[in-house]
């Protein structure tokens, strides 16, 4: 087992080499992983958000008058990236839900 | 490849393939691993460290692989806008740099036992060299850019203008006098290497190449779902019951995951 692991003398040359090809491989995983994770996470949060906020405010259109007011523009939740409001964005209504709409902002999920 | 340019129809089929990729790429690994590391014998003239090959060749195919995978989408960004192109560039540009760092390295740990030296200037290592730069220039000039779009499709062109390298890394070996060897595989006459020594390196290839497709799809996916959550923040900082309508038309991630558990598995 000793002779095996010294590989003919070779031992310094042959591990470091697999041990930087896993190292590599497993922060590559490890990382996409997070990315998928903190994406989804923090998707699902703001959905059932903006889905709870456009339910009441339904149901406040129908009891009194029409036309949302400002009151649901609460602050964003933590963990989700801010939106940098500068001239660049110039896209109106982006609600098709394709990416790269709105084309220009400052930081995504878990960059 | 039209059928997927829909970001929602790809992200239900690289949740559907995901768990076999995954399940494939340890398999793959387990098997090339012992295959390299124990079933496999050692070189007449290089002795053991002719398994550092089974990490050294199969990082360096794929390097190359991942590049021109970034060439062909960045060629589909610009002349056809290819929706999912930029994606997929984006996130395989990280990957084909570990890669080539890995080939790097590997290379160097090989050659200074058996040339003397952990690195010469010769063609094939200063052209890899050279990938592994464009690479870091790809995803630097992709991130430059306060106009996201605009960082894309820049970093489009350096990918194709750096496209030339490829075939100049593969025949640099052929073109000039290097330290480095020339082609056993991928030559006219078929490989020249033993069957004992082949079937790991391909073992380990596969195991490398199903890895690259599993952690590439995992990071289209977190980009597609980032970029859907920058469409919601801001939808809802305009109108908060426009969000609402628009989350509830694009069948939010909660409709997309319900179609994708049926499948029994856990997304990675």
């Amino acid at each position: 087992m000793h002779d095996y692991l010294l590989m003919g003398g070779y031992a310094g040359f042959i591990w470091p080499a697999y041990g930087v090809a896993a190292l590599v491989l497993v922060a590559f995983a490890l990382d996409s992983w997070r990315r998928v994770h903190q994406a989804t996470t923090a998707l699902r949060r703001l959905e059932s958000e903006v889905a709870a906020q456009a339910d009441r405010a339904a149901q406040a259109g129908r009891t009194a008058q029409p036309g949302g007011t400002a009151q649901a523009k609460g602050a964003a939740s933590p963990g989700t990236p801010r939106h940098a409001s500068d001239g660049n964005k110039a896209h109106p209504a982006a609600v098709s839900g394709k990416p790269d709409q709105p084309a220009s902002d400052q930081s995504t999920v878990g960059s | 490849m039209h059928r997927f340019a829909n970001p929602g129809r790809f992200l239900r089929l690289a949740d559907r393939l995901q768990p076999w990729l995954i399940a494939a790429t340890v398999l793959a690994f387990v098997g090339g691993l012992y295959l390299a590391l124990f079933h496999s014998p050692a070189d007449y003239q290089q002795g053991e460290t002719v398994r550092i090959m089974y990490i050294h060749v199969p990082a360096a195919w794929l390097g190359m692989f991942a590049y021109c995978l970034i060439a062909v989408a960045s060629a589909s960004a610009l002349i056809w806008r290819h929706p999912l192109a930029d994606v997929a560039a984006e996130a395989a540009s990280p990957l084909g740099a570990g890669f080539t760092l890995v080939a790097l390295v590997s290379g160097s740990l090989w050659g200074r036992p058996m040339w003397g030296t952990y690195w010469v200037w010769d063609a094939r290592l200063t052209s890899f060299l050279l990938l592994f730069f464009l690479y870091l220039g790809h995803m630097a000039l992709a991130q430059a850019f306060e106009d996201r779009q605009r960082g894309r499709r820049a970093a489009a062109i350096l990918a194709l203008v750096g496209a030339v390298n490829v075939p100049i890394i593969k025949f640099s070996v052929d073109w000039w006098n290097t330290l480095h060897q020339p082609a056993s595989i991928m030559r006219m006459g078929g490989p020249s290497i033993d069957p004992s020594m082949l079937h790991p390196l391909l073992l380990m290839a596969v195991a490398f190449q199903l890895f690259f497709f599993s952690a590439l799809f995992a990071r289209m996916k977190a980009e597609l779902l980032s970029a859907r959550l920058r469409v919601l923040l801001f939808n809802r900082l305009r109108s908060p019951a426009a969000a609402g309508k628009a989350a509830a038309r694009a069948g939010g991630i909660a409709g997309h995951a319900a179609e994708a558990r049926p499948a029994g598995e856990g997304a990675s």
